[in-house]
């Protein structure tokens, strides 16, 4: 079910008022029985998955705390946790890629072999629901965390409908004692909900729903454009990308709020960043957390000994894996090391870098780092996008060679429907320069309760003039 | 009440900034023409054939034939030919008009009364879940305004809404513009075939891909309400396929058919399937991929009045 | 403990090359802007080197804040 569809409205309203009535002790129950409608809701059958995850892990949980004294087989239970919640996710999501990737090396030895391609419809949320999986099992596993023993909770904590699709990916520590204290209704955290989702909505419906049209255009057809036209394309696929993507994530923290619920952020303008570095710490922050703490940490301190190349070793591997969860494709896994590469080159540059910055221009030294990072974050997403590693390579190369066709891009503004394709450019220009102050606004909540409500008004009042309406998927609901 | 408050204040910051902001794009101009055009794809101006052709219909007249359906529909039965056979016969196909909205012209403008026999065109293209053209051309262009805002409603999309409001606002102006190959009684006439190069362009076609058609499930479901309408109505009704260029997609074509002969069958409804039809060539018989040409046309429609004749469907005049 | 607390204030600095660093049981990362993912490694082993103890990855993850950091310090001392 699409946050942005009348089923979500109706849906939502429903389970509102059921859980308005509902005593407050007893409201988790309207909360896991939405969740599993919801997450049932196009294909049921993805409900056992589901469950065999919570189950696992929850018993798993238990068991090792059971055997708190006996390292073996706590380590057992983790291990057995871990290897459901990962081979769920392997079998249904790298399967079909793992077996592409035998076959064609299998014929190059042999112009007979062959190995049956197999290619499983990914169930959504999946890497979303795992992943917060695989953490709480860790916490438990290293003491952070007791484990739930209230299986009713822990399944509404696993699959809370707001996050569940596509994130903010919840942690153990933040997310199970709200499920254990639920806040009363308020009126405070409704005009927040309200808000949040609205500028969710306005996002998703008036900024990169519009954008989708012409970035599936160019890549669908990279032969026939210059260069100076990718440029334009890969431009706008990242503002779609952000705008998406946030979009989903302010829409799936509105909600939560609305019930009481605090869910982690996940986006910080990535765009202002002035190094990769810092760009990871403002982009899908609940995944590079994650990653953080569940993969880079852990690699690194094992090889404590290799000093600073444990380090680039760990980073090395964990956005390798980064990349690979985007989806099961060469491209991500490109994505991936690039993005691992630029952190290694940072990692290792740091002081000289600190040099650098002392004996320049502070000025000139940010407007470089920004426009660099900003141009190295370009380039990697058109790997992120592109449909096939030859597509992507080809972009770029078309990008380094025609950029400066400038007749090529006006034809391409004229095909796009000329002044429509301005006006469009023109509502994305007004995004990112309101995009701060809304964000900031609507979540600190730092103005009068009125104030807020005609901002939210106004962004209504876009997206029923401005809006693209039908099905368009959120790019997220593909990992 | 707080909550009280805020749903007002709301609700009036909306009402007042919508309206003024539909205002203001109908009036500020973008050369000739309200700017609003340029904001979205799919606004559609007064005027054309639809704002014709609605408006020479009349509903209190005596046809012995009215057709409706897409282009394929005013652009493949001449109601002139009709009429010199000796039927009096009225157009009421628009552009991409889906099968959904045929619906709502059928309820609006039809009964037994006015039409003796309703020919309905039918063609997959039309049963898919797109129909923001067709239903903004109707909602900016039917006469009737209890149609236009029958129509806007049922779209589920807020554009329609959008529309809806322009035509408010729009009440009282000119149609923007009229389209000159519209012929008169709902029907628009192309003597052009196809150039020798879209002919040799697709046979030199390695490999045709087809652009898929998906149906729609709704649109289905308005099919079958049309047919419980019209014996509702005591309309007398057929279904026509016309003819297709080598350039449709016939693959889905027995499976499409398939989908509407249930409730077709059921009520006895007739359906003349001319998809194929020996006489027509799309090399001499049509102006683009999916329109026949008045050539085209001429044998089409007698071989349909033969047959409706044969099946006493049409009586001799 | 308090010499401890001297002691590891001292590696704070050395690491962060920043002789005004002070330390508090809940100082966290976010409040030394050197501190990262990335210098919590030369962290923890210049703090193993200094009190002479292992620190494995294992005690690593439930640290949150330098008063974690302390209690795990001790805790190596004493076994």
């Amino acid at each position: 079910m699409l946050f942005n569809s009348l089923d979500f409205f109706l849906f939502f309203s429903a389970v509102f008022i059921s859980w308005l009535v509902t005593p407050v002790n007893f409201r988790w129950i309207i909360l896991l029985g939405a969740s599993l409608v919801f997450y049932g809701w196009e294909k049921p059958v993805y409900l056992f998955l589901l469950a065999l995850t919570i189950l696992i892990t929850y018993s798993s949980a238990i068991k090792m705390e059971e055997f708190k004294k006996a390292p073996v087989k706590k380590r057992l239970f983790l291990y057995s946790a871990v290897f459901v919640n990962l081979g769920i996710l392997i079998i249904f999501k790298y399967l079909g890629f793992f077996t592409d990737i035998i076959s064609q090396l299998g014929t190059l030895f042999s112009k007979g072999f062959s190995i049956q391609s197999l290619h499983l419809l990914l169930p959504i949320g999946i890497s979303f629901y795992t992943f917060q999986s695989i953490g709480y099992s860790l916490d438990v596993y290293y003491g952070l965390r007791k484990p739930e023993k209230h299986l009713g909770y822990f399944a509404l904590f696993v699959s809370f409908f707001p996050q569940i699709l596509s994130g903010p990916i919840g942690r153990s520590n933040e997310m199970l004692p709200q499920i254990h204290q639920p806040k009363p209704f308020s009126l405070n955290n409704l005009g927040y909900g309200l808000q949040r989702f609205v500028w969710g909505l306005f996002k998703k419906i008036v900024i990169a729903d519009r954008l989708d049209i012409y970035v599936n255009d160019v890549y669908s057809n990279i032969p026939d454009y210059p260069g100076s036209v990718l440029w334009l394309a890969t431009l706008l696929f990242a503002f779609q990308l952000y705008a998406d993507f946030s979009a989903y994530t302010d829409m799936a923290i509105g909600v939560a709020r609305i019930f009481g619920f605090t869910l982690l952020e996940n986006f910080d303008f990535p765009f202002i960043s002035k190094s990769v570095t810092e760009f990871w710490r403002r982009w899908h922050m609940s995944l590079s957390s994650w990653l953080r703490d569940y993969v880079y940490t852990p690699i690194q301190f094992s090889k404590k000994k290799w000093k600073k190349w444990a380090t680039v070793y760990a980073i090395f591997l964990t956005f390798f894996i980064c990349g690979l969860w985007h989806g099961a494709k060469m491209t991500f896994v490109i994505f991936g090391i690039i993005q691992g590469l630029a952190l290694m080159y940072e990692m290792l540059t740091r002081e000289k870098r600190q040099q650098w910055r002392e004996n320049t221009n502070p000025y000139i030294y940010n407007s470089y780092s920004w426009l660099i990072t900003f141009m190295f974050t370009l380039i990697s997403f058109v790997f992120f996008r592109a449909n096939t590693t030859a597509d992507a390579f080809l972009l770029i190369q078309k990008q380094f060679t025609t950029f400066y066709d400038i007749a090529g891009l006006k034809a391409f503004m004229v095909h796009s429907g000329g002044i429509k394709f301005l006006f469009s450019m023109a509502l994305l220009m007004l995004f990112v320069l309101i995009d701060r102050y809304f964000a900031t606004t609507i979540q600190t909540q730092n103005k009068k309760a009125y104030v807020l409500n005609v901002m939210a008004s106004v962004l209504i009042v876009f997206i029923l003039l401005f809006g693209t309406f039908g099905k368009v998927d959120f790019i997220y609901f593909q990992f | 009440m707080a909550i009280i408050r805020h749903i007002l204040l709301s609700v009036f910051t909306i009402a007042v900034l919508y309206f003024l902001g539909m205002f203001v794009l109908k009036t500020v101009p973008y050369s000739g023409k309200p700017a609003i055009y340029i904001t979205n794809n799919y606004y559609n101006w007064k005027g054309g054939d639809t704002y014709e052709k609605y408006r020479e219909f009349s509903k209190t007249g005596d046809y012995d034939i009215v057709v409706a359906g897409s282009s394929r529909a005013y652009r493949g039965y001449s109601p002139f030919l009709f009429d010199s056979a000796g039927y009096n016969c009225f157009n009421l196909g628009t552009s991409a008009q889906s099968i959904k909205n045929t619906y709502f012209i059928v309820k609006h403008y039809l009964d037994s009364a006015n039409c003796q026999l309703l020919i309905i065109d039918v063609f997959a293209g039309a049963f898919t879940k797109n129909q923001l053209e067709s239903s903004s051309d109707l909602v900016e262009n039917l006469n009737d305004p209890a149609a236009a805002y029958d129509v806007a409603m049922h779209n589920k999309d807020i554009r329609t809404l959008n529309i809806a409001t322009l035509r408010f606002l729009t009440e009282n102006d000119k149609p923007y513009f009229s389209k000159k190959d519209y012929s008169g009684k709902g029907y628009s006439e192309k003597g052009d075939s196809l150039s020798v190069k879209q002919q040799t362009d697709f046979f030199n076609r390695k490999k045709v891909t087809h652009k898929k058609i998906e149906i729609d499930e709704e649109q289905i479901r308005y099919f079958n309400k049309i047919v419980d309408l019209c014996m509702e109505k005591k309309l007398r009704v057929v279904f026509v396929y016309s003819p297709v260029s080598y350039f449709y997609d016939y693959s889905i074509h027995h499976s499409f058919v398939d989908m509407l002969k249930p409730s077709m069958e059921m009520k006895n409804v007739p359906f003349y399937d001319f998809s194929i039809c020996d006489s027509i060539n799309t090399a001499y018989h049509f102006y683009d991929e999916s329109h026949l040409n008045s050539a085209g046309v001429k044998i089409f429609n007698r071989a349909l009045v033969t047959k409706l004749k044969q099946d006493k469907i049409l009586s001799d005049k | 403990m308090d010499q401890h607390h001297e002691k590891l204030t001292q590696v704070f600095r050395n690491v962060f090359k920043n002789d005004s660093i002070e330390i508090t049981r809940t100082t966290t990362a976010a409040d030394i802007d050197q501190w990262d993912s990335i210098t919590h490694l030369d962290l923890i082993t210049a703090t193993e080197e200094a009190f002479h103890i292992e620190i494995t990855g294992f005690d690593v993850m439930g640290l949150k804040n330098v008063g974690d950091l302390l209690d795990l310090i001790q805790r190596k001392l004493e076994d």
